[in-house]
């Protein structure tokens, strides 16, 4: 896990260059040479002055920022045919989040649940939290069914305080519950990420021969032709979908649907560019 | 249900795959955990029931296309009218095919019937070329023929043409086809093997049966295309006046039913026929010297000049014993001096006779045979002779000294060198009385003299004689009273109590002896004959041969007399005043001569005068040939050997004709079976059960068919019977088309030569049908495709 998210953070890193909170701290850390994306405000003009060549000034940040990383482990994100599970895509985002806040000195929360909060690590900053943070993603089994409601009441409790709540799930609990529950988190104060973690076979339903379908999270089994029920299926599993994203964009909840064949990196660096824009907006 | 090819339908079991693999792919399933199960089961509760419906559409598409190609490969037949427009349809072609003698006409060493044999070969060719089931019946004209004569126990020789359907009932298609509804398979030769190894026969023959058991045959099979096809040569004789050929053709026509005339003679041929060949007279004796009369046609168109007939006497007399089969005869074979017809005139016959002499009794054969011409069969004819060691005749004579038997006597038996090959018995009156009528039947004919009356028993003994075929000749003489004419004899001219005949022996009641007045001056004879058999050698003379002869006295007779017989005698001879002096009058199967004078010199002069000799002999071979056995028959007709079972063994033989000129002629071994009266009976080809092709084939074939047998001493006995083709079969005159199409007025038919290309059969518009079960499977097969992409069977490219 921890790997996996460090080579996933330095090569977005390395791509991006930039997190939405550099700049924002007064004591001066190194020079980096300018690549293109690089805020013009930070170019030193000095040095460009002397040497002909574009660096940027870098500061150490002294933030305030809290990250809760909510992750689900229910049984549903057990499911994947790829290299990556739901629940490892997810687990994997949420390592990369932490590992990027805690590298800009930022306090770092997880909270892995089901249908109630399996594990609880509090906010720190510390480097040593990562590790603590790994460890629970890599040793979170996945069972249960999710619920949401319940969960989502007792971080409210938890984490009085505003933070930022970036939630990995695939949202394959009650519906109505779940979007009250992010609705409610979102009342509260907190600034919420969602990313809805979705296996390619759950969005294509690629299937083609006589399959017997055996529920993750409950005991219904169906025997079908799923090339029949295909065009059925992909069309309530749309309208979930969009309501959830419905639900988020009223709630003013950035939402981000990501298929697990995508790249992690791929994923984590449109979604942050499309967050800094609209950060840049505001 | 029926198809064409019955082991295919066995691949209806194929319906059975689609849902065999529709349940393998269910029971094969993956099985696979599944987060999203609210989304899926969302699907399938909107869904279930349409998915349910197009599956089972989808499943019984298949299963029904299967069904239908299964169906299209194996040929479904179906009389359905139903199924009628979507099942294959049958084309069942009836071919009628004339075996007459007059098919072997042949030009360039191929016959009438090869051609007719090689036009049903283009036919079933080009039948297969069709996308129809096709079914072939054959018939040869003679087997339903001679199956409806024998079942209708008709051994009447040409009645073939009565037309009389009730005669067909009994005769059943499948004993008397070639072929019956058989299939045409993709190798036609294969099943006319079996027609293509027959001949025509030598009977004459019409299609008239035939066409009965084809109108039944047609009748009960509805919803079938058929085409009757009459493959013959269309002899002017049978086609120029076919009333009731158009009546049975016009009985078949119908729009699903086709007919097709086939001319199999290319033109017509030059043929000579021997139209007969038989004895001069009927006294037919051991040494005597026999005529034989042989009668040739010329059947063409122009005159035969030099024909020379052979002619070949068989003498059964010095056989062996024992039949030889491997021989033409199993007699000895003596040829004759052949006949010679300087020039005989087209249309015209011409007759020759030829002299054989048999040295000893026995059934002897003669038989005429014309070099080759264009029909075989009448090139050739055969008579039997069945000669006995000599004719036995009975004189009754009413004078106990025999004073009036003395003429007869020494004209039919005149002694020295002259043989009559007669022989006389003169007995008393009572003779008549005390015998029973098989001794009667052992002469040829009975002779009355001047008898005064008769025994009741005696009368009924002559009247049984004459009916079974017997002749009697009556005299008269001074022994007989006139009391005598008006009472003894009136019991004559009386029906004979418990006889099923109920004519009299006599026609008309007696009034007793008259004289004949001369006019003076009157030159007319006292004697006036009358055409009739008896004077047959004395009548065409310029002066008349009877101008000698007196008649001083003669028997009146009493018209008024009610015997019920008075319109069926006629005179045979008359005298100077138109009174009859002899009369001939037709009882049962047999003849009753009555001379209405006497032989003695007080009636009349004749028995001194030279024609009483010829006229006694020729009398008593007139009254002698109603016993005798005919000499042949034409071809058809029941072969039968009556003889007693006191003299003979019922274990027969019969050898019949070889089917091929140096072939072993078959020989078949028949018990012959009591008929009653120590009479047993040897028949072939009598009775349904007697409905077999070998009988059939025996019975066209022309020839001497030789029944041989044994007598209660152990003696072999021959009987031979000739079977001659009819002379009218080798008449060539042929009808035209246009002839045809005015006599067959009424029926529509097509008419077209055997030589012809056989494309003109008219199939079109058959096969739309079997087009469009094709077009039904093909759009089944597009709405399975349809119900497939539709059940998502088919994934949408993915962008």
């Amino acid at each position: 896990m921890e790997l996996r998210a460090r080579n996933v953070v330095e090569g977005f890193l390395s791509g991006m260059h930039r997190s939405p909170y550099f700049g924002q701290s007064v004591e001066f850390v190194q020079h980096r040479q300018y690549v293109p994306g690089d805020d013009l405000r930070h170019i030193d003009w000095k040095v460009w002055g002397r040497q002909d060549r574009l660096y940027v000034k870098q500061y150490e940040e002294d933030t305030n920022l809290r990250c809760t990383l909510l992750v689900d482990a229910s049984a549903s994100m057990a499911y994947g045919r790829g290299p990556l599970t739901k629940f490892d895509y997810a687990a994997t985002i949420a390592a990369c989040m932490a590992y990027m806040s805690l590298r800009q000195q930022d306090s770092v929360g997880l909270t892995v649940f089901d249908q109630k909060i399996r594990t609880k690590l509090p906010w720190r900053t510390s480097r040593s939290h990562l590790q603590a943070i790994y460890k629970s993603l890599e040793q979170s089994p996945v069972t249960d069914k999710t619920d949401l409601t319940k969960v989502f009441r007792e971080i409210n409790e938890t984490y009085p305080k505003r933070s930022l709540m970036i939630v990995a799930s695939d949202f394959l609990g009650s519906e109505k519950e779940t979007l009250k529950g992010l609705t409610s988190l979102r009342s509260s104060g907190h600034d919420i990420l969602v990313f809805h973690i979705m296996d390619d076979d759950e969005l294509d339903f690629p299937f083609n021969d006589p399959t017997r379908f055996e529920g993750m999270e409950s005991i219904d089994t169906l025997t079908c032709n799923p090339r029949a029920l295909r065009e059925g299926y992909l069309e309530s599993l749309q309208r979930f979908l969009d309501r959830v994203r419905h639900a988020c964009a009223s709630a003013r909840i950035d939402y981000q649907l990501i298929r697990t064949s995508r790249p992690v990196d791929a994923a984590l660096s449109a979604y942050l560019s499309a967050r800094m824009a609209h950060m840049r907006k505001r | 249900m029926q198809f064409a090819y019955s082991p295919l339908a066995w691949g209806f079991l194929l319906v059975l795959v689609p849902l065999l693999i529709h349940l393998i792919n269910l029971v094969r399933h993956k099985r696979t955990p599944w987060a999203a199960m609210e989304f899926l089961l969302e699907s399938y509760r909107k869904n279930r029931r349409w998915v349910w419906l197009k599956q089972a559409l989808l499943i019984a598409s298949r299963m029904l296309a299967m069904a239908l190609l299964v169906g299209m490969l194996a040929q479904w037949l179906t009389d359905s009218k139903m199924f009628a427009w979507m099942g294959r349809t049958n084309v069942h072609h009836y071919v009628i095919l004339d075996d007459s003698a007059s098919m072997h006409d042949s030009a360039n060493n191929k016959s009438a019937y090869q051609n007719a044999l090689g036009a049903i070969a283009s036919i079933s060719a080009s039948a297969k070329q069709d996308s129809q089931n096709h079914l072939l019946s054959i018939f040869r004209t003679s087997k339903p023929q001679l199956a409806a004569r024998i079942a209708s126990n008709d051994q009447a020789p040409n009645d073939q043409a009565s037309g009389d359907p009730a005669k067909t009932n009994e005769v059943r298609a499948d004993s008397v086809a070639d072929l019956l509804a058989q299939t045409i398979p993709s190798d036609p030769s294969s099943i006319l093997t079996k027609i293509n190894s027959t001949q025509p026969t030598s009977i004459e023959t019409s299609p008239l049966d035939s066409l009965d058991v084809v109108s039944r045959l047609i009748q009960s099979s509805e919803d079938q295309k058929s085409i009757v096809y009459v493959m013959s040569d269309f002899r002017t004789k049978d086609w120029s006046n076919p009333v009731t050929i158009r009546q049975r053709l016009q009985a078949i026509q119908s729009e699903s039913v086709e007919i097709q005339l086939i001319d199999c003679v290319e033109a017509r041929h030059e043929n000579l026929s021997i139209t007969s060949i038989e004895p001069r007279q009927e006294v037919l004796a051991a040494g005597v010297p026999t005529m034989v009369n042989v009668s040739v046609r010329n059947q063409g168109t122009t005159a035969a000049r030099n024909v020379s007939v052979r002619v070949s006497a068989v003498d059964y007399s010095s056989s062996t014993g024992e039949p030889k089969a491997s021989d033409r005869f199993s007699g000895l074979v003596t040829e004759l001096p052949p006949l010679l017809f300087e020039r005989i005139e087209p249309g015209e016959s011409a007759t020759r006779n030829v002299q054989v002499v048999f040295p000893k009794s026995g059934s002897h054969v003669v038989q005429a045979e014309l070099p080759p011409d264009s029909i075989a069969p009448d090139n050739q004819a055969s008579c039997v002779l069945d000669i006995a060691d000599g004719i036995r005749v009975l004189l009754v004579d009413g004078d106990a000294g025999g004073k009036h038997s003395y003429f007869f006597e020494s004209a039919l038996d005149p002694g020295g060198n002259a043989r009559t090959g007669l022989l006389i018995q003169r007995e008393r009156v009572e003779y008549l009385r005390d015998s029973d009528s098989v001794a009667l039947e052992n002469f040829a004919c009975i002779i009355l003299q001047s008898i005064p009356s008769l025994d009741p028993r005696a009368l009924a003994n002559l009247h049984r004689y004459v009916s079974a075929g017997g002749g009697l000749a009556i005299w008269f003489g001074d022994d007989i009273s006139t009391s005598d004419y008006l009472r003894g004899y009136s019991n004559w001219a009386k029906p004979i109590p418990g006889a099923d005949n109920t004519l009299p022996l006599i026609p008309f009641g007696l009034t007793g002896p008259m004289e004949l007045t001369k006019q003076p001056g009157d030159a007319t004879p006292d004697l006036l004959a009358e055409s009739h058999p008896i004077f047959a050698p004395l009548l065409g003379l310029s002066n008349s041969p009877f101008q000698f002869v007196r008649v001083e006295r003669y028997v009146g007779i009493d018209m008024k007399l009610d015997t019920g017989a008075e319109k069926l005698w006629k005179p045979v001879a008359s005298l100077r005043n138109r009174d009859p002096l002899m009369v001939d009058y037709p009882l049962g199967a047999g003849r009753v001569l009555i001379a209405l004078t006497s032989l003695d010199r007080r009636w009349s002069n004749w028995p001194q005068d030279p024609t009483f000799v010829v006229a006694a002999l020729k009398m008593v071979g007139y009254l002698s040939s109603f016993k005798l056995p005919e000499t042949s028959r034409p071809t058809g007709t029941a072969l039968r050997w009556d003889f007693s079972a006191q003299e003979m063994l019922p274990e027969t033989r019969l050898v019949l004709p070889a089917t091929s000129a140096r072939g072993v002629r078959p020989l078949v071994q028949i018990n012959a079976t009591d008929v009653g009266e120590n009479s047993l009976r040897a028949s072939y080809g009598v009775g349904l059960e007697s409905v077999t092709s070998d009988a059939i084939r025996a019975l066209t074939s022309a020839g001497i068919f030789e029944w041989w047998g044994n007598s209660i001493q152990g003696d072999a006995k021959v009987k031979n019977s000739a079977r001659n083709t009819p002379g009218v079969e080798g008449d060539t005159d042929r009808v035209t088309p246009t002839d045809l199409a005015r006599n067959l007025s009424g029926v529509k038919f097509n008419y077209r030569s055997a030589l012809s290309n056989a494309s003109d059969v008219s199939l079109a518009g058959l096969s739309n049908r079997n087009m469009l079960l094709l077009g039904l499977l093909v759009a089944l097969l597009l709405a399975e495709q349809w119900l497939a992409w539709s059940t998502s069977y088919h994934l949408p490219k993915r962008s």
